[in-house]
């Protein structure tokens, strides 16, 4: 049987608007919803006519809303069993995720400290660096001052 | 006008299923027996099978019926002065368990066309005699019994716009002569081409409510039209 999409949003062309128009134009053989009136009475109806069986014709299959409606009602044991399993995979998944994530936030961090501390280390040699240079300059400059006074000393016994 | 109709008709034709004569006794209980149902066993106390295996539930003192064949399932309200409550119900409850239980649990598919009469009992006329005088050039002035069917296409909306579809409704305008009145009634059905697998995408509820739609503000201007001319 030819299926066929109804729900395409495809439009007609102006030739299939026209075979549509020409197709309400037509003068068709109506059948009425219902052939023949009821009869509670009836006891003589005959059987079927066979040969006024319909053609293969083209069907518009059911739609995938509906589709999954009905396999959500009609296997619910897998829907539940298989809800759970999602659940479970679903929040593993974002477990194993957040601890990667805070991981690598807290190794960072480590790199942080570990780099401040260097930094720190080096700053601190600098500063030993600058009061040894200080201390030398200082004892430079108490020897000279040392000379000088005991020049003038000198001086002033003369 | 709503005064004057004396029965609705819902008809939904489907592709012709010999498995479901097999299976009428299943979903004649469902029909008398389920919480689903909007019947139950007083609504249809009777029950008639025909050799052709055509099942009718019936109700003898309200006229009430559901036939169930193999291409048709055919239901019947008659009307007393309650038109809108019970054109609600059918919208409501009985397309509900229609879509929900008995099409979808029995597997009837693919949908050919909803079908809806709304059958007016009105006065006695001397239009359909005078029409059959015109009809045969004046030689039956006194015509009895006359029975009068005719039918128009509709375009679809759906089928105007949409490649895939062929859509269309068809009315059938009815005019019988009984002894001292006149039965009319509208046929109003609505063609699904393609054919669709499964009633719930037919959107029956739509197709009922363009239908009431069509009988106010066409087919009620001809009937008092009709009662003006009596």
């Amino acid at each position: 049987m030819q299926k066929i999409n109804r729900n395409s949003y495809e439009g007609k062309n102006w030739l299939e608007k026209e075979v549509y128009r020409q197709f309400l134009a037509s003068k068709i053989k109506f059948e009425k919803t219902e052939p023949d009136p009821v009869d509670p009475k009836r006891t003589n109806e005959s059987a079927f006519n066979f040969e006024d069986d319909e053609k293969d014709l083209p069907t518009s299959k059911k739609s995938i809303r509906l589709k999954i409606i009905d396999f959500f009602s009609n296997n619910w044991t897998v829907t539940i069993i298989g809800g759970i399993i999602v659940v479970m995979v679903t929040t593993t998944a974002f477990a194993y995720i957040s601890i990667a994530v805070q991981q690598g936030i807290q190794s960072k961090e480590i790199d942080n400290i570990e780099a401040n501390y260097k930094e720190m280390e080096n700053k601190n040699s600098q500063t030993q660096n600058t009061i040894n240079t200080i201390k030398e300059d200082f004892f430079v400059f108490k020897i000279g001052a040392q000379k000088d006074i005991d020049y003038i000393k000198k001086r002033l016994r003369l | 006008m709503n005064d004057n109709i004396i029965g609705i008709t819902l008809g939904i034709r489907f592709s012709r299923s010999f498995r479901l004569l097999d299976i009428t006794g299943n979903i004649v209980d469902n029909i008398l027996y389920s919480e689903l149902s909007p019947f139950g066993k007083e609504f249809f106390p009777k029950i008639q099978e025909l050799p052709s295996r055509e099942k009718t539930l019936y109700n003898p003192s309200t006229t009430n019926y559901l036939r169930i064949n193999s291409d048709d399932i055919i239901l019947g309200i008659s009307i007393n002065q309650d038109f809108e409550s019970k054109y609600d119900w059918i919208k409501t409850s009985i397309l509900k368990y229609y879509k929900e239980v008995l099409f979808k649990n029995y597997q009837i598919i693919n949908i050919h066309r909803i079908g809806i009469i709304f059958t007016y009992k009105i006065p006695k006329s001397k239009v359909p005699t005078s029409s059959i005088a015109l009809l045969t050039n004046n030689s039956i002035k006194d015509a009895e019994n006359i029975n009068i069917s005719f039918s128009r296409k509709i375009a679809s909306s759906t089928a105007l716009i949409r490649k895939n579809v062929q859509d269309y409704m068809n009315t059938i305008y009815t005019y019988e002569e009984l002894v001292e009145s006149m039965v009319a009634s509208l046929d109003y059905q609505y063609y699904y081409d393609p054919i669709i697998e499964d009633l719930r995408d037919c959107a029956p509820e739509k197709v009922l409510c363009d239908a009431g739609e069509f009988l106010k503000s066409n087919y009620y201007p001809l009937l008092e039209k009709h009662a003006k001319d009596k």
